[in-house]
């Protein structure tokens, strides 16, 4: 007599792996070196984006008994939303025959729209990028800003706060209304570019 | 503009189209015929002047002595500080002119293709056994079209204070290679203005000669001089001359660049030149009015590197009372975007949005596409003659609760008439509260009916499946805003197919216009409210004695009113 195999209580596979800090993971997501990322809480990041935090500074080598501490590779804010297909890679510089990289931060509320390639030096908070935009290393993009879909940011590139960004090689085209940001992410309305991100996070399942 | 539907664009009343001139003005203006601008006329979205009146919400600020919205063209701006986008330096005023409005330090943007420059090391080969350690030379290297300064034949000792050493350089280059050449840009410009000012003062202008000295006229002056015994007054006159007439700069001295049909020899070294070209050598106008040491170039290879121009910041006022309408905060320095005083339209306007009945909830939006099938998603046109339902949807910013009247013309005012109904034209929205009373009263249910209707409701079938819009009656209440229906019945591009074949103006003028397929509802928004006296601060400001009406607490009444176009949809054929 056989007795019945013990029901594998299995729960359904959900598409995002949740932490306790509301962080929304995707299964189909490329993550390397985990330990190094840093999401600071309510981020998303979507099936299909190659996060690199393997890529980091070397630490120095730490005396005899003490722990090494660890290296952030890419630091991401508060209901930052990495869209599909997206490569997220922290900026490396050739000096001196020694390949050297860089941390990268991204800020809060950020938006980074499908199939963009962020090498950014560091992305400053309510920054919203289109789809398929190419960040090249070590580019800074400060508060406020919107980078339009298809733009090429070359490398080395500064901008200013609040600009409208666009072209290939990117130029600042214009400034953001003042109202950017404001107005949006209520109950029902529709989500504003700029603004606080946190409703469109909890959409996301 | 915005390119995705639905949206919704607001009119200021600054324009001729949503307000007449008041009449003392219009009385005064010859140009404007008495019967042109009628009061009440419709908001035609499609009028070729409408683009210029109106504004996103984004857009818009809004003053609170005058209590109106203001646009881009009603408020002034003024000039808070310079600064560099490259180096998020500030620069202050009085240097930015003698700069040229331009970086003076290490920023610098390609020539060819206007991505910034970065100084490189060059790299150094040791050959062995060397005592000296190798000269960093230092180069500008644009990361993206591979331009370097080498392409010019520039390289710089040391990585700072690049203005000066490019600067010498150019001296240099324009000293070297000199003699067919002609005058620098600036040289040129230096020799004109000081030809010039010699010129003005030479000439005669029509100065009084004589206010400075205590003799006021020469005929004072001749009387004084001969009681004294000096030159005779037919001397005294010799020796002034006539003033020449002013003349033009002539020669390289004062100036002026000349060329000559003699000149065979250059001309012929230059056509040689560009027989051997090809397109891409050339400049564009766009790389040669990038800056003025660029506008003579016409290869590419004469290009120099360009200083980055500097951007500013600015604060806004209302042009009819100097109030500031948006201030960034000039403490924080350039890197931080934070305002000081920031009035906006979104917090003092009712604010419309519309989708469509049987769009779920939140609607797509094409910006905030996460995936890359939706991208490719277009809207879908709107087939005419075929009612569609839209879910009209007031939020109320401000805290008191306000009585909503909207007005729509029935047909709208373009080529492409679609009829346009409002269910229920005139209604309340509740006030904007905290986030608390948000809290707290959605515990308590909040949809429409209320309390166990509304349970029931929710718990059956989903919202939109059983209702049906009724005249008269709103579809859907919130705690700060309200939702009501409008039909619209797209109209057809063409017009229907007759008889009588139609004479040649009839058929161009049947000719669908870029623009015109697109369907924009005008509705003429109006609100009331009232403000109890104390928390009248307009009027405050403006000084007005209270009136105690009644004996109570007096509330004064309020209202606002404005255009707005909604953009619905595109109109397919049928």
């Amino acid at each position: 007599m056989s007795r019945p195999a013990p029901v594998t209580r299995r729960s359904a596979k959900t598409e995002y792996i949740e932490t306790d800090t509301g962080n929304k993971i995707s299964r189909r997501a490329r993550i390397e070196g985990k330990q190094n990322i840093m999401l600071a809480g309510k981020s998303v990041v979507m099936a299909g984006a190659t996060l690199r935090g393997d890529l980091h500074r070397k630490s120095d080598k730490p005396a005899e008994g003490e722990k090494g501490s660890s290296v952030t590779a890419i630091s991401v804010g508060k209901a930052s939303i990495i869209s599909t297909d997206c490569t997220i890679r922290p900026p490396m510089r050739l000096s001196r025959g020694q390949m050297t990289f860089y941390p990268m931060r991204i800020g809060d509320n950020v938006f980074i729209g499908t199939g963009t390639h962020v090498s950014a030096l560091s992305i400053s908070s309510h920054v919203h990028i289109g789809a398929g935009c190419v960040l090249s290393p070590f580019c800074v993009i400060k508060e406020s800003c919107k980078i339009l879909p298809d733009t090429v940011v070359p490398s080395h590139m500064i901008i200013p706060p609040g600009s409208i960004v666009a072209g290939r090689p990117a130029r600042v085209i214009g400034e953001v209304g003042e109202g950017l940001g404001q107005g949006g992410g209520g109950e029902g309305e529709e989500y504003v570019e700029g603004g606080d991100l946190r409703p469109l996070v909890r959409s996301i399942k | 503009m915005a390119a995705t539907f639905p949206y919704t664009h607001y009119a200021c009343s600054c324009s001729d189209l949503t307000t007449s001139a008041p009449p003392s003005v219009s009385a005064k203006r010859a140009s404007l015929a008495p019967g042109d601008t009628p009061e009440d006329s419709t908001f035609n979205p499609h009028d070729p002047r409408a683009n210029y009146a109106l504004s996103p919400l984004d857009r818009l600020l809004f003053c609170d002595e005058c209590e109106e919205i203001r646009c881009q063209r009603c408020y002034g701006e003024e000039i808070i500080h310079w600064y560099c986008p490259t180096c998020l330096f500030e620069v202050p005023s009085s240097a930015v002119r003698s700069d040229g409005n331009r970086c003076s330090r290490n920023c610098y943007n390609c020539p060819v293709c206007t991505a910034g420059l970065a100084v490189t090391a060059m790299p150094q080969h040791h050959f062995g056994g060397e005592n000296d350690p190798p000269e960093d030379t230092y180069i500008l290297q644009c990361h993206y079209c591979d331009w370097s300064s080498l392409d010019i034949g520039v390289q710089f000792n040391k990585p700072t204070k690049i203005t000066e050493q490019l600067a010498k350089h150019r001296k240099h280059k324009a000293a070297s290679g000199k003699s067919l050449q002609h005058l620098d840009h600036d040289e040129a410009f230096a020799n004109l203005t000081a030809f010039y000012k010699e010129q003005l003062s030479e000439s005669g202008d029509l100065q009084n000669p004589y206010s400075n000295s205590p003799y006021s006229s020469p005929s004072n002056l001749a009387r004084i001089m001969s009681l004294y015994g000096g030159l005779s007054v037919d001397a005294l006159k010799k020796t002034r001359e006539k003033p020449q007439p002013m003349r033009e700069a002539r020669g390289e001295k004062e100036g002026a660049l000349t060329y000559s049909v003699n000149n065979e020899v250059a001309d012929d070294a230059v056509m040689k030149s560009v027989q051997n070209l090809s397109w891409d050598e050339t400049t564009t106008a766009h790389q040669r009015l990038s800056s003025p040491l660029n506008n003579d170039a016409k290869l590419v290879h004469d290009l120099w590197p360009v200083a980055t121009a500097l951007r500013t910041r600015k604060c806004r006022r209302c042009r009819s009372c100097p109030q500031y309408l948006s201030y960034p905060d000039p403490k924080v320095k350039v890197n931080n975007l934070r305002y000081k005083i920031r009035v906006l339209a979104l917090n003092h306007i009712p604010r419309l949005a519309i989708r469509s009945l049987q769009a779920t909830l939140p609607l797509p939006n094409p910006s905030f596409a996460l995936r890359a099938e939706d991208l490719q998603q277009q809207q879908p046109d709107l087939r005419p003659h075929i009612t569609q339902q839209y879910v009209l949807t007031i939020r109320n910013p401000i805290l008191e609760p306000i009585k909503v009247t909207l007005a729509t013309p029935s047909t709208t005012p373009c080529r492409v008439a679609s009829r346009v109904t409002i269910l229920c034209p005139s209604f309340t929205v509740g006030p904007a509260g905290d986030v608390w009373d948000e809290a707290l009263s959605s515990s308590t249910n909040s949809m429409a009916g209320g309390g166990r209707q509304a349970a029931l409701s929710s718990l059956t079938a989903g919202e939109s499946l059983d209702r049906q819009p009724e005249a008269g009656k709103i579809w859907e209440r919130t705690r700060n805003s309200t939702s009501v229906v409008i039909e619209i019945v797209p109209g057809s591009l063409s017009s229907p197919p007759s008889i009588v074949p139609k004479t040649q103006a009839e058929l161009e003028a049947e000719e669908v216009d870029e623009g015109d397929e697109v369907l924009e509802v005008p509705v003429h928004v109006r609100a009331e409210w009232e403000v109890s006296e104390d928390h009248d601060d307009a009027a405050a400001k403006k000084g007005m004695l209270k009136v105690n009406i009644d004996g109570e607490g007096g509330k004064v009444k309020k209202e606002c009113a404005y255009w707005c176009v909604l953009g619905v949809g595109r109109i397919g054929e049928g």
